[in-house]
């Protein structure tokens, strides 16, 4: 557990929100430890009141920006309350050996209509000359003034589809936004372990005998319903091995997409499962089957060793078991991430091709 | 082989091959305090291999689970990342890759032994025998070990898998050791296989010297004589010589120093454009500007150069010894532990302008940096400053903190606020730690590492840049030795060094910089 220094939240007007944080650095300054202030980006969360209050939606964007702090805006969005706009400012740090590195967190509270003009404010807080992120928390829609005005203010958005109950919808959503729109998917950043040791695979038996041998892949995932993660982990695999896609078979808690391959066929089949611990949309397992439905390769989350377990038993080699260090990804992980490596037009082709399997 | 289409994007990059990664000298100091720190390091981001052995080979006749255990030492003490639990799987996963082979360098027989283990433990694990050796051994034995290697044919590449060799500087002592050396290796492995390590050139300042260069447009047209007034790069520490007396009292300052670290430094300062990002192609004007530099000659030697050497003194609040005082330190050593030296650079962008390098241990404080200081203006408008001195002082600079506190800052005029005209330096800032909010970057090893496995040279230095190097110090360690001009100055532990360090500067009107 990472330890946090903050800053009572003080509750300030909104004219006085950098006045009020030029305080707030003065006084870290004088604190034990020395303070980094990180300055590299805006980031604007936008999280919906339906979500928890707004003392709780600063815990959490204090938590999951620890990583990389900067100068992050939250929205908290309440459009059926009257109409109000309040401001709070806190600083936040973490311990980094003898140093704090720090970030400041200003939380508007937008409700009734003023939730719709918020972006204006937003706009004067923003630093100048470094990139603007949007985290937008909800369903993004075109009808949205606030999402557009938002949109137009910034370099990137990053969505979380993982939240999502209604996954078709928000993954079609996400794929509607324009190109010259940079999205991105805190989902996608969090199957990066996974799909790092399907990759490592790949890199040891080549593409060609992983298809030539394939006839499913069973993907199985922490959740009531087949989650976004488990989609978009099929959607990479058939944009990157060229499978088109063929059809589509849906219970409340599978799924099953078949595609051709320059080979033959193969079918992906997607399982929701239940699990007490695990948090929803980790990737328990996923198997690669061949012909007669014998797995030869299979990658194992242990979550009581907090490890990936990858089995090799490739004809011409002894079964092999290697544990990875791995575990489910944090917010906070999952956001660095998507910060550090900005735009990935893997992810964009992974997305369509996962959104292609519901049309 | 094909590439690996799930590899695509930024995210997974391509990770090097797998390999066996040997260390020759694995029991010493640099083993388990940077190679294999870094190496977990490396682990925990996975940046490693697929499958890796990584072998040490010395003298002491360990097993494998002594070897682990001495590392796991290391890595608890110096790796970026911590071993939460010695059972645990980062752990452990990482040292089932840990394997020591016993055997003496002069032995041939244990390099057949070493030989075997790692092509067996290839076969074994189903990979390709890619092997990189690493030299981390004392000097004395680069040459016995890598002609062992060439009689046992170790070197060759094959269709089996590649072999690499990575050296540890001091790559000699002097021009003809290092022509010998590099004789010894070209018989047996081709230059490209060669990867000469100099660590400076792994920190993250010393590479952001070329994006700052290249990636922006506002400094090239300002980075030559007609701009530049002169440029200062100063490598201070405020260690001692501590356990490395008796390797320092033969080296001294220079060859510790300023042969390899300070002359890399200034190649990256100086060199031009290199056509690409490429390891030959920005070696090649790394060569380019050794060679443009005028070699010192014996007469030019007094005047050109500084040498000290520290006497007791206090630093950080602590009493220190002075450096012939040290236990493995000659008793009358001669050894400068300080030299201050001013180079030109014949060439078209650089004629005229000095280059001032000074580095000497037991300074006030650490701290590696270069400052380009610009011309004044060829007209002030304003009242003059107080004295020429303090104009000086003032005029802009751009100073790159190589370390601590790494980053680059601009210093200029502004006014004063309030009436009249008084001018006041005032300095933009651009440092590492606030601006990406990293307080823990990559160690040096670290990328040097992952770029050897990669096949990746440019931040390693080739024969003949070595070489040229060596041109350069060699007529000043001659001069040095064979003559009383000049002086051994000394200087007090705890300050910046001896008198004649600021009469060099003086004769030609500056100053050095307070770091």
């Amino acid at each position: 557990m990472v330890q946090i220094f903050q800053t009572e939240p003080r509750q300030v007007s909104v004219q006085d929100v950098r006045e009020q944080l030029r305080s707030l650095w003065m006084s870290e300054a004088l604190t034990d430890r020395a303070v980094i202030r990180a300055h590299t980006h805006n980031l604007i969360v936008y999280v919906p009141a339906t979500l928890g209050d707004i003392n709780q939606a600063m815990e959490r964007v204090i938590k999951a920006t620890l990583l990389r702090p900067g100068r992050v805006i939250l929205i908290h969005a309440d459009s059926t309350g009257v109409d109000g706009l309040n401001a709070w400012v806190t600083t936040y740090c973490r311990p980094v050996k003898n140093h704090k590195v720090c970030g400041e967190l200003v939380a508007l509270a937008a409700s009734g209509h003023l939730r719709d003009e918020v972006h204006s404010t937003v706009s004067s807080l923003l630093l100048p000359d470094l990139p603007v992120v949007l985290v937008w928390l909800d369903q993004p829609s075109m009808r949205d003034h606030l999402f557009l005005e938002l949109l137009e203010e910034t370099d990137r958005v990053i969505f979380d589809s993982s939240r999502s109950e209604h996954i078709v919808e928000t993954l079609r959503a996400q794929s509607l936004l324009p190109a010259r729109f940079q999205i991105g998917d805190l989902t996608w950043a969090r199957l990066t372990p996974f799909r790092r040791l399907v990759a490592h695979l790949v890199d040891e038996i080549g593409a060609h005998t992983l298809v030539s041998r394939l006839s499913s892949v069973h993907i199985e995932v922490v959740s009531k319903a087949v989650p976004s993660s488990a989609v978009l982990l099929a959607g990479w695999l058939a944009d990157s091995l060229k499978w088109e896609f063929n059809k589509a078979e849906s219970t409340s808690s599978s799924m099953t997409l078949r595609y051709s391959t320059s080979q033959d066929a193969v079918s992906v089949k997607l399982n929701a499962v239940e699990s007490g611990t695990v948090p929803h949309g980790t990737i328990m397992r996923c198997v690669f089957q061949g012909a007669a439905g014998a797995a030869f390769i299979s990658l194992t989350y242990v979550p009581e060793r907090a490890c990936i377990e990858l089995t090799n038993m490739l004809d011409g080699l002894s079964e092999r078991r290697h544990g990875y260090a791995a575990g489910p990804v944090d917010a906070a992980s999952a956001l660095a991430e998507e910060l550090d490596f900005g735009y990935d037009p893997v992810y964009r082709r992974a997305l369509q091709a996962a959104v292609n399997a519901f049309v | 082989m094909q590439a690996n289409p799930l590899r695509e994007g930024p995210r997974l990059g391509s990770p090097p091959a797998p390999v066996s990664l040997v260390i020759y000298g694995a029991t010493g100091d640099l083993t388990q305090r940077k190679l294999v720190p870094a190496l977990y390091s490396l682990a925990q981001e996975e940046l490693l291999p697929a499958t890796i052995n990584i072998v040490g080979f010395a003298r002491r006749p360990w097993s494998d689970e002594d070897f682990r255990a001495h590392l796991l030492d290391g890595v608890q003490h110096y790796a970026r990342y911590e071993v939460a639990d010695s059972h645990g799987a980062q752990w452990t996963g990482f040292a089932d890759d840990l394997y020591y082979v016993q055997g003496n360098f002069d032995a041939r027989e244990a390099y057949g032994q070493l030989d075997h283990f790692l092509a067996q433990k290839a076969a074994e694990r189903g990979m390709p025998d890619n092997r990189l050796y690493y030299l981390a051994t004392p000097p004395e034995y680069y040459a016995e070990i890598v002609e062992s290697m060439g009689a046992l044919d170790m070197s060759r590449d094959r269709d089996s898998g590649w072999r690499r060799i990575i050296i540890e500087k001091p790559f000699g002592v002097d021009l003809s050791t290092a022509q010998s050396l590099n004789g010894v290796v070209h018989k047996v492995f081709d230059e490209r296989q060669v990867y000469r390590i100099d660590h400076y050139l792994g920190k993250e300042t010393v590479q952001n010297i070329l994006v700052l260069r290249f990636a922006n447009a506002i400094f090239e047209p300002v980075w030559n004589r007609r701009y530049v007034d002169h440029v200062q790069i100063s490598v201070a520490e405020s260690v001692g010589v501590e356990t490395r007396a008796g390797f320092y009292d033969k080296a001294g300052v220079i060859r510790d120093i300023f042969q390899n670290h300070a002359l890399q430094v200034l190649t990256l300062i100086a060199m031009e454009p290199p056509v690409a990002f490429e390891a030959d192609a920005i070696r090649d004007e790394k060569v380019k500007v050794l060679r443009a530099m005028r070699v010192i000659q014996p007469e030019e030697v007094p005047s050109s150069t500084v040498r000290a050497q520290y006497e007791p003194g206090t630093v950080d609040g602590e009493r220190v010894p002075g450096y012939c005082d040290v236990e493995g330190v000659a008793p009358h050593s001669q050894t400068p532990t300080y030299a201050a030296i001013r180079w030109f650079i014949d060439n078209w962008r650089w004629q005229g302008v000095p280059f001032y390098i000074r580095s000497g241990k037991r300074m006030p404080l650490r701290a590696t940096e270069v400052a380009i200081q610009f011309k004044r203006p060829p007209h002030l408008l304003f009242a003059a400053h107080e004295s020429a001195s303090d104009d000086a002082m003032r005029a802009n600079v751009l100073a790159i903190r190589v370390q601590p506190d790494e980053g680059i800052s601009l210093r200029f005029e502004a006014k004063l606020p309030g009436q009249g005209v008084i001018r006041r330096p005032v300095t933009m800032d651009f440092r590492y730690r606030t601006s990406f909010g990293i307080a823990d970057p990559p160690e040096a090893y670290e990328r040097l590492l992952l770029d050897a496995m990669l096949g990746d040279a440019t931040l390693f230095a080739r024969s003949d840049e070595i070489e040229h190097a060596w041109r350069q110090v060699d007529p000043i360690l001659n001069a040095w030795q064979s003559s009383d001009d000049p002086l051994l100055e000394v200087y007090e532990a705890g300050t910046w060094g001896p008198e004649g360090a600021e009469k060099l500067m003086a004769r030609d009107g500056r100053q050095w910089r307070r770091l």
